[in-house]
């Protein structure tokens, strides 16, 4: 299949899915109506179900998809690992931080964006403390343990801030906010994460002939004129800005990272520039799909997205361990 | 033209001299072999030339930017990595990433000098297979092609020849003698010292991190510098295919 097949048919696959996303809901419209209310043309209520609740959720379950697969194409182009997942700098770990403390303080409910926010904040100083450590001539090594590192103590500032929380509802929404979610958003959730998701996108897509060059080596990359500092500053700060904005407005959403790149590197010709691309689009039907699987299978039991995605992407996560210890044995 | 320049190039590793005020220069229509036993530094002595490693003293590539740098010399490093199940085809095209060109952009001067790279290595047949599915061999040759690709005036190559059998051995060497003989030049490490006697225009002998000889083979591989640099006894023959350097014996 050439790539431009593939990537045609991943963007049909994108669009369609966006449809029955829009389509698909409680409110039980007919599809004409629904379509009709997408652009104004019905009564209040229903332009009101899709402008200001479907859409908005569409749109971002898409772009946080989208997000996830390119920040997790990018992470193993860098670290030339199929293992690698956009998670691995902390970045994600300290996102949440950042909204649960929002949750917390009791921000989050006084001012709605200063959920986002708070994460943001979160996710840029992990980044900040990640390119300190990456920036000098810190290799890929020490770049993974200080992922490990602040993740674990982001994970250890949560749990401290569950620890301490003062009643159990407080806690229990801390919780469910960490399951990943995009129920109720609003738009302006998008046009917070846009700027970085946008940064992001050119970030790693500025990366993508250097990431090729990495196929045979740092030291080969380098001698073909990609330099790897650079390298690495445009895949940290692009991945910390498209994990850190995708986790902003839907909280952890695990595994797309990890689990679509993988699925479309064979497709793509192992190539990490074909993969980006790829990888993106990968990511935006896998969570258009998984948000609509959340919504068809317990209408009304709330079924968290970043749960859907574990249990669907942690049983590959370990058929991929397999498979690649058959094949070091 | 001189297309390599070290002067008293001393390259650090871990902030400690691993090669010592190297001074060496190599000009168009040579193949230099660069001899030593393990640890004598020659790696070291590449990646220092080619700005890889932190140096000090003077290299004339470490002055030019990393992307001119690409153009003017091409660098074979002696682990084979291939990270991503590509074909051959585009890991050899990755070789043409410092003329704008690469895997699926290729222009027609890019695309003639995959073809060129590919048919030199004899990979032509297998520029549709799966790098990483290859033996350890082919893959090498096809690592090997990608430096060929990228047809820059000076090549260093980092044991090239490991794990190559003997046809492909020769061959390299031979496309090696071609390249110098179109007037451009070949630095490579090599552990077989028949080969590199037979094959090379010159030999670099390195010890300790030192440039203990330079010269003609007959002059760099002496009985007393065998023994001394590598600990060895050679049988040495005179032949119509050039001179026979077996090793037979510690000294």
């Amino acid at each position: 299949m050439s790539h431009r097949a593939l990537l045609a048919g991943l963007a049909l696959a994108v669009a369609l899915l966006f449809v029955a996303a829009l389509l698909v809901g409680p409110a039980g419209l007919p599809p004409r109506t629904a379509l009709a209310a997408l652009f104004g043309a019905e009564g209040r209520a229903l332009v009101l179900v899709m402008q200001e609740i479907r859409l908005p959720r569409a749109l971002l379950a898409a772009a946080v998809g989208a997000a996830l697969g390119l920040a997790g194409a990018a992470m193993q182009g860098l670290l030339r690992n199929p293992l690698a997942e956009p998670g691995l700098l902390g970045v994600s770990a300290a996102a949440a931080l950042g909204a649960v403390i929002a949750l917390q303080t009791g921000l989050a409910a006084r001012f709605a964006p200063a959920l986002p926010a708070s994460a943001l904040a979160g996710a840029g100083m992990a980044a900040a403390l990640m390119l300190a450590v990456a920036l000098p001539r810190g290799g890929t090594l020490a770049l993974i343990l200080a992922g490990i590192a602040l993740s674990a103590l982001a994970g250890a500032a949560t749990a401290l801030v569950l620890n301490l929380s003062p009643n159990p509802f407080a806690a229990a929404e801390i919780v469910f906010w960490t399951m990943g979610s995009l129920r109720d958003r609003a738009l302006a959730d998008l046009w917070l994460a846009s700027p970085f998701l946008g940064l992001g996108a050119a970030l790693v897509i500025a990366a993508r002939r250097g990431l090729d060059a990495l196929t045979l080596g740092e030291e080969a990359a380098a001698s073909l004129g990609a330099g790897l500092v650079r390298l690495r500053l445009l895949v940290v700060l692009g991945t910390a800005a498209l994990v850190g904005a995708a986790t902003a407005v839907a909280g952890a959403v695990g595994f797309v990272g990890l689990v679509v790149p993988h699925l479309v590197r064979p497709l793509c010709g192992g190539l990490p520039s074909r993969t980006l691309p790829a990888a993106a689009l990968g990511g935006a039907a896998m969570v258009l799909a998984a948000d609509l699987a959340t919504r068809l299978i317990a209408p009304e039991r709330d079924l968290k997205l970043g749960v859907l995605t574990a249990i669907v992407g942690a049983p590959f996560f370990l058929h991929l361990v397999f498979r690649t210890a058959r094949a070091e044995a | 033209m001189t297309l390599l320049v070290l002067e008293a190039l001393t390259v650090l590793r871990a902030g400690r001299p691993a090669v010592h005020a190297a001074t060496l220069a190599v000009g168009a229509g040579e193949v230099v072999g660069l001899l030593g036993p393990n640890g004598a530094g020659k790696t070291t002595l590449l990646m220092g030339a080619l700005g890889l490693l932190p140096a000090r003293g003077h290299a004339n590539l470490r002055a030019l930017a990393p992307a001119a740098r690409a153009r003017a010399v091409a660098f074979l490093p002696q682990g084979r990595a291939v990270a991503w199940p590509v074909t051959v085809g585009d890991l050899v095209a990755l070789g043409r990433l410092p003329h704008g060109g690469g895997p699926g952009r290729l222009a027609p001067a890019d695309r003639a000098a995959v073809d060129r790279a590919l048919a030199a290595t004899g990979l032509a047949p297998l520029a549709g297979r799966i790098a990483t599915r290859l033996s350890g061999g082919e893959q090498a040759r096809a690592l090997m092609a990608r430096a060929l690709a990228q047809e820059a005036p000076l090549l260093l190559a980092d044991e090239p020849a490991a794990g190559l059998d003997p046809a492909a051995q020769l061959g390299l060497l031979a496309s090696f003698r071609g390249l110098a003989a179109a007037g451009r030049a070949v630095v490579v490490t090599l552990h077989d010292l028949g080969l590199a006697a037979r094959a090379c225009t010159r030999l670099v002998l390195m010890h300790e991190g030192r440039i203990r000889a330079d010269g003609a083979a007959a002059a760099v591989l002496s009985e007393a510098r065998l023994a001394e640099v590598f600990g060895i006894r050679a049988f040495r023959a005179a032949t119509a295919d050039g001179p026979i350097l077996q090793p037979v014996g510690v000294v």
